[in-house]
C-alpha cells in the first residue's frame, strides 16, 4: 500500500478525493434527513391524507430494481477500474448510465399518469412531500447519470485504469448514495401503512 | 493505490439479497401489513431498509474494507440524525 504523506499519523490514510467525497456526502445525509424528517411530522398529524395506496407503488417497485440493478454495474465498473480493465470499465459506466435514464423515464412515466389525473404538487400537503422528495431524488440521479456518461466518453483513452486514479470510485460512491437514498424513499412513501386505512 | 481485491463474488451476493430484501418489503406492505396493524408493518419496513441501506454501504460503498477513519466520517451525521429525530418529539407528541 503506498500512501501519501501521512502527515506524522499512523496507519493508512484515506484519499483526498475519497474523504472529499464521503463529506460531501455526509452533508447529503443531513440534507435527506431533513426532508424525512418534515414528511414524518406531516405525516403523523395528517395521517388520513397521507394514504401510501395513492400511489403507484409498482412502478415504483420496478424503479427500485432498476437502481438496484444499476449499483450492481457501478460496483463493477468499479471494479473494472481497479483490475484495470479499461473495456470492462466503459462497459459498466455505459450500463450504469443507461440504467439510471431508465430510472428517470420510469419516474416521468409515474409523474405523467399523476398529472394526467389532475394530480400535482399543490393537490395536498401529501402530494407535495411526495413531489418534492421524488423530485429532488430524481435531480440527484440526473446529477450522476451526466458524469457517468462523460467518465464513459473520457474513458476511451484509458485513464481510469491508471494506477491510483480513484475516480471512478468516487463516482461510485455518489451513485450507491443515491440508490441508498431510495431504498429509503421507497418504502416511506410508497409502502409503510398510516394509522388508519381511508378508503383505499 | 492499494492492491486489488477480488470482490466480485461477493457483489453478487450482495445484489441477490437485495433483490431479495426489495421483495420481501413489497410483499410486507402488500400481504402482511394489511392484516398485521400499522406499528408492525411501519417497523418491518424500516428494518429491511436498514439492512439494505448498510448492505450498498458496507459492501458497495466498500466501507467494510476503507480505513477505519470513514466510519468517524458516517459516524457523524448519523448521531446528527438521531439529534434531529428526538427534535421532532414535540412536534409529533401532541397528536399520537
Amino acid at each position: 500500500m503506498t500512501e501519501v504523506a501521512t502527515g506524522g499519523l499512523a496507519g493508512p490514510r484515506m484519499q483526498n478525493g475519497k474523504l472529499a467525497m464521503w463529506l460531501f456526502l455526509a452533508s447529503e445525509i443531513m440534507f435527506f434527513s431533513g426532508l424525512i424528517g418534515a414528511y414524518t411530522v406531516y405525516r403523523i398529524s395528517n395521517y388520513e391524507i397521507f394514504n401510501p395506496h395513492n400511489l403507484l407503488w409498482p412502478l415504483a417497485a420496478l424503479n427500485t430494481f432498476i437502481l438496484i440493478t444499476s449499483s450492481f454495474t457501478m460496483v463493477l465498473a468499479v471494479d473494472g477500474a481497479q483490475r484495470g480493465d479499461n473495456t470492462r470499465v466503459r462497459k459498466f459506466l455505459l450500463f450504469t448510465a443507461l440504467l439510471g435514464c431508465s430510472f428517470v423515464v420510469v419516474k416521468v412515466i409515474e409523474y405523467g399518469i399523476k398529472l394526467s389525473h389532475g394530480i400535482g404538487p399543490h393537490t395536498s400537503i401529501f402530494y407535495s412531500c411526495y413531489y418534492g422528495m421524488t423530485g429532488i431524488h430524481a435531480i440527484h440521479v440526473i446529477g450522476g447519470i451526466v458524469p457517468l456518461f462523460a467518465f464513459w466518453h473520457l474513458a476511451r483513452d484509458g485513464r481510469f485504469t491508471k494506477p491510483g486514479n480513484i475516480s471512478v470510485e468516487m463516482l461510485g460512491l455518489y451513485w450507491h448514495f443515491v440508490d441508498l437514498v431510495w431504498i429509503f424513499l421507497f418504502p416511506i412513501l410508497y409502502l409503510l401503512p398510516t394509522a388508519k386505512k381511508i378508503g383505499s | 493505490m492499494s492492491e486489488y481485491h477480488d470482490h466480485v463474488a461477493t457483489y453478487k451476493k450482495i445484489y441477490i439479497t437485495l433483490m431479495i430484501l426489495t421483495a420481501a418489503t413489497v410483499l410486507v406492505a402488500e400481504v402482511l401489513g394489511a392484516k398485521a396493524g400499522v406499528a408492525f408493518g411501519v417497523f418491518v419496513g424500516l428494518a429491511i431498509a436498514v439492512v439494505k441501506a448498510s448492505l450498498v454501504a458496507l459492501y458497495f460503498m466498500h466501507l467494510k474494507y476503507e480505513v477505519k477513519s470513514t466510519f468517524t466520517l458516517v459516524a457523524i451525521p448519523m448521531a446528527l440524525l438521531l439529534l434531529l429525530m428526538f427534535a421532532l418529539m414535540p412536534d409529533i407528541a401532541g397528536v399520537v
